[in-house]
């Protein structure tokens, strides 16, 4: 005997079917956001590495200062560094105002964080943060 | 029109003005006025098999409606057949008073009844004619068995019909295509189901993989947070550079502008100039930066800049 009604079992069926509609939809969205969220992600991390090396790289700062200070255009002229607590203090002292702009634009052509600027027409002292 | 009760499940006669009232579970007898029977040679081996071609067999007697049909095997080829109307039986056994819940089982007369070969119930007479149980008038048997009050002697055959608890009026063939179809529709939307929650998975591990391999903060927030941290203070550092270019700049294409010094701290640019009057410093630098202070001394003059 068939006791059970076959309409029920198709609108049972109907219901899982909408049910099973409505958990796709949604796990197709939830792959869409993630997929986004993916994107978003790798451009953070391009843009945070991008960041890190250029801006916060102690290795390149320390690198960028040596370049700096050893540059063959300030042999005539007296330029000290010193390293404490993290920072890089860097002096030129030059009578010649080319050499004074030429190191002003090279410092700040380079990614170095500065702390503190002091130019005249005699010397040039920049605190370079280092971390 | 109690027949006889084996293990608490009673046994009743159903007629078309029969009246039931019981508790129990039933097995139902159905009178013959419930069904059409005939006994039909059919070259099949199988009563399944007899059945398919009862429609046929039965139009004659049965044009229009849409039937129930059973079949059972007698001899070789021959079966004994029968036609019925679900809808009809239900109604019937709805009208007698009885649950749908209560039945247990539902054959027909023509089976179970060979044991008599005339019967009465409820004053009508019951005979069986060339192997047919018929109905007929009462005042035609002699010495007949009233089963009125006879209790038991009935002993049920294993031919069941199968009665569809329920009347519908969409066809059972439509209901199955769209129970398939439904039903591979489910199964489609569970695979994708499966397939986006592998992929999301595969996502999230990418970016575990991308956050150990570039050594990231594990939380995005705190990854953020460095970063507006670090762009912060890298744009201030930017910045600095902008005003003392654009100072440089201004400087060189100005006559009678010089700069005496230029010094940063505390996020604030101080631009000392010399031989030149605070209206025409402030407006060379206004066009591209707001000044916070200005002072002019003798012939210098002091602009601060806030970053």
């Amino acid at each position: 005997m068939n006791r059970i009604n076959p309409i029920y079992v198709l609108v049972i069926v109907f219901i899982l079917a909408l049910l099973s509609c409505y958990f796709l939809n949604e796990k197709r969205n939830n792959y869409y956001e993630n997929i986004e969220k993916l994107k978003d992600f790798k451009k953070n991390t391009h843009n945070y590495k991008a960041l890190k090396e250029g801006w916060y790289s102690e290795k390149k700062i320390k690198k960028d200062i040596d370049l700096l200070v050893l540059d063959s255009k300030f042999k005539d002229s007296r330029i000290t560094r010193s390293f404490a607590n993290n920072i890089a203090t860097i002096r030129l002292d030059s009578k010649n105002r080319q050499t004074i702009n030429y190191f002003v634009s090279s410092l700040m052509h380079k990614k170095l964080r500065i702390g503190k600027l002091f130019i005249t027409d005699k010397f040039v002292q920049v605190e370079v943060l280092i971390k | 029109m109690k027949l006889f009760s084996n293990k608490n499940k009673e046994i009743y006669f159903l007629t078309k003005n029969g009246k039931i009232s019981s508790e129990s579970k039933i097995n139902l007898i159905l009178s013959p006025e419930f069904y059409w029977v005939r006994i039909f040679t059919i070259p099949v081996s199988m009563a399944k098999s007899a059945v398919k071609v009862l429609p046929s067999l039965f139009e004659d007697v049965l044009p229009n409606k849409h039937h129930d049909y059973y079949a059972i095997k007698i001899e070789n080829h021959k079966f004994i057949c029968f036609a019925y109307d679900n809808n009809e039986i239900l109604t019937y056994i709805k009208k007698s008073g009885l649950n749908l819940t209560q039945i247990n089982s539902v054959r027909f007369a023509q089976t179970e009844m060979k044991e008599y070969e005339s019967f009465t119930i409820e004053n009508t007479g019951y005979v069986y004619d060339s192997e047919l149980l018929v109905k007929i008038p009462q005042a035609y048997l002699v010495d007949t068995v009233d089963l009125d009050h006879k209790l038991s002697g009935i002993s049920l055959t294993s031919n069941k019909i199968n009665i569809k608890f329920y009347i519908n009026k969409i066809s059972i063939k439509y209901v199955y295509q769209m129970l398939i179809l439904l039903s591979l529709l489910i199964l489609t939307n569970t695979t994708m189901y499966i397939i986006y929650e592998s992929e999301i998975n595969k996502t999230d591990s990418q970016i575990n993989v991308i956050k150990e391999k570039d050594n990231i903060p594990k939380s995005s927030l705190r990854m953020n947070s460095i970063f507006n941290d670090m762009k912060e203070k890298s744009s201030h550092n930017e910045k600095l550079r902008e005003i003392v270019f654009y100072v440089l700049k201004v400087t060189k294409e100005t006559k009678n502008i010089n700069v005496k010094q230029v010094s940063f701290l505390n996020n604030m640019v101080k631009v000392v100039f010399s031989n030149a009057n605070v209206k025409e410093i402030k407006k060379h630098i206004e066009k591209k930066y707001k000044t916070s202070k200005s002072k002019q001394e003798k012939n210098s003059i002091e602009i601060l800049v806030a970053i």
